[in-house]
């Protein structure tokens, strides 16, 4: 008993420790604990029905059976809860992956996800994508301008070969590693997101 | 409180009004811990203005130095937009995947209405696929409760009318006047109250007094019944008599009170404390006024 308690407690506390890694599904661990839930109702069941016969013949039932009863549903319910926190804590890890880095992932990053969060995650981003679309007329991108503006064009420095960048007003800016450029920040914003610009704060 | 803010909007002619005014929104929906009305009207209006600042910009030659600053001022208005439903995100964010309660549906948009709806179906549908549909039978249904506003929070505020005797608890009544500096004389309140006392931010306004000076003998009537009805009663007729306006009210000192037939001594201490007590309120708000008239001259215009 005591055993299949601590499975819960440690999945909880695994998501309470790292609450901005997403670590690897503990696949295993869930599985036991369902096949301890499944065991615990069972027994439950049984006894339910030993006790209703009891009933049939004398009222005073069996007291201790009771609270046997009561203790096993009791623990079902926890480890359901432990399981549902644990699914919610790893669905928020997953929920700041879109703020963090727009509607497609990586493949390291989706490499701990499993096939029902990834799943999460496309319906996650299209609704904040049709939510961001529904403001206004032509909707807001709330993924831009994070911070607030002090000036239009920031310095930033490339930290990776990105090619050639056009800018809003056509220009056409070589975007080579360890070069420093003088760019308008709300183009630039994206690309420092995404790790390719650096902005130089002197 | 809805309909309130809708007027507020139809004033407001100027966009600078309006920016002016979300502003304000956009400081106090960052800074309460719990949600506060969405502003619909106020967002769309800006979003508008800057679709019409943004074309305005395109026909300005890169060159010109106004398009630098029209450029600027678009991406401050743009910032302020997205972290205000930003921040209305993150706080909804906070108790998914419980829907909220009926109490709190009215704080919030139509779209975030929407989106709260399918982000909850997902997750359930989520939980179900990895793991409710793995438990015994009897425990496949999972209900959370709906999440009620959460009230029991102190918040900081500030001031800006004057707005004498406002319930704070069921025992606990406190005077707002307009504050100084914001730091300074800032009011701890739970936050139950301060969005009451920001959404009736305009009635607050309304109220402020007329100067005492300026009072009529009617008004100083309604003032001795209203602080002291016991002297009322006896003396009504005497301040109705020698005419008592407000700017001799303020002068008065307890020999022109026994001039006036007020003999009694206790009755006419009880008296004097109260016009000194008013003339004391009076004064401070003259001075408040004074300062913030000061303020609003010194300060840059913000648009």
């Amino acid at each position: 008993m005591t055993s299949l308690a601590d499975q819960g407690l440690s999945l909880v506390k695994e998501i309470l420790r790292c609450p901005d890694y997403l670590q690897p599904m503990r696949e295993d661990a869930l599985r036991n604990i369902f096949e301890e839930m499944r065991a615990l109702n069972e027994a439950n069941q049984k006894d339910v029905r030993l006790i209703s016969a009891a009933d049939s013949e004398r009222s005073d039932g069996a007291p201790d059976v009771h609270v046997v009863l009561y203790v096993r549903h009791q623990l079902l319910l926890r480890l359901r809860r432990c399981i549902m926190a644990y699914l919610d804590g790893r669905l928020k890890v997953i929920r700041e992956f879109r703020w963090a880095f727009g509607p497609v992932l990586t493949k390291d990053l989706k490499a701990n996800m499993t096939d029902g969060e990834q799943k999460w995650f496309i319906d996650y981003s299209a609704s904040l994508g049709r939510y961001m679309s529904s403001i206004g007329e032509t909707g807001v991108d709330l993924l831009q301008h994070s911070k607030p503006p002090k000036s239009l064009y920031v310095e930033v420095r490339v930290l990776e070969d990105y090619g050639d960048f056009e800018t809003e007003d056509g220009q056409v800016v070589v975007l080579a590693k360890n070069s420093t450029h003088f760019l308008e920040r709300s183009q630039c914003e994206k690309l420092i997101r995404q790790g390719v610009l650096e902005h130089v704060v002197t | 409180m809805s309909d309130n803010s809708d007027n507020e909007v139809e004033e407001l002619s100027s966009a600078a009004q309006v920016a002016q005014r979300f502003q304000e929104w956009w400081i106090s929906e960052r800074n309460c811990p719990v949600l506060l009305p969405y502003q619909g009207e106020l967002v769309d209006c800006l979003l508008d203005q800057l679709d019409h600042m943004r074309q305005g910009l395109a026909q300005l030659k890169a060159s010109d130095l106004r398009a630098g600053l029209h450029r600027l001022e678009v991406e401050r208005i743009q910032y302020l937009i997205n972290d205000y439903l930003r921040s209305r995100l993150k706080k909804i964010h906070k108790f998914l995947p419980q829907r909220p309660a009926p109490d709190m549906n009215v704080l919030l948009s139509d779209q975030e209405r929407t989106f709260i709806d399918d982000v909850v179906n997902a997750t359930f549908k989520h939980f179900h696929a990895s793991a409710l549909s793995q438990m015994p039978t009897g425990m496949q249904q999972l209900s959370l409760p709906e999440r009620a506003e959460e009230r029991d929070h102190y918040v900081f505020c500030r001031v800006k009318k004057a707005a004498p005797g406002v319930m704070v608890d069921a025992d606990s009544i406190v005077d707002f006047d307009v504050a100084k500096s914001s730091q300074s004389a800032g009011h701890l309140l739970g936050s139950n109250t301060s969005s009451q006392a920001s959404t009736n931010d305009d009635e607050l306004r309304k109220k402020t007094p007329v100067p005492v000076v300026l009072w009529k003998n009617a008004d100083v009537m309604r003032w001795l019944k209203r602080c002291c009805a016991d002297q009322h009663t006896m003396y009504a007729h005497l301040f109705l008599e020698h005419d008592i306006t407000g700017r001799s009210l303020v002068r008065m000192n307890e020999c022109s009170l026994e001039k006036m037939g007020i003999t009694n001594p206790d009755h006419k201490s009880e008296l004097f404390r109260e016009i000194l007590k008013l003339k004391l309120k009076s004064d401070i708000l003259e001075i408040k006024d004074l300062e913030r008239a000061g303020a609003d001259q010194s300060r840059p215009s913000s648009n």
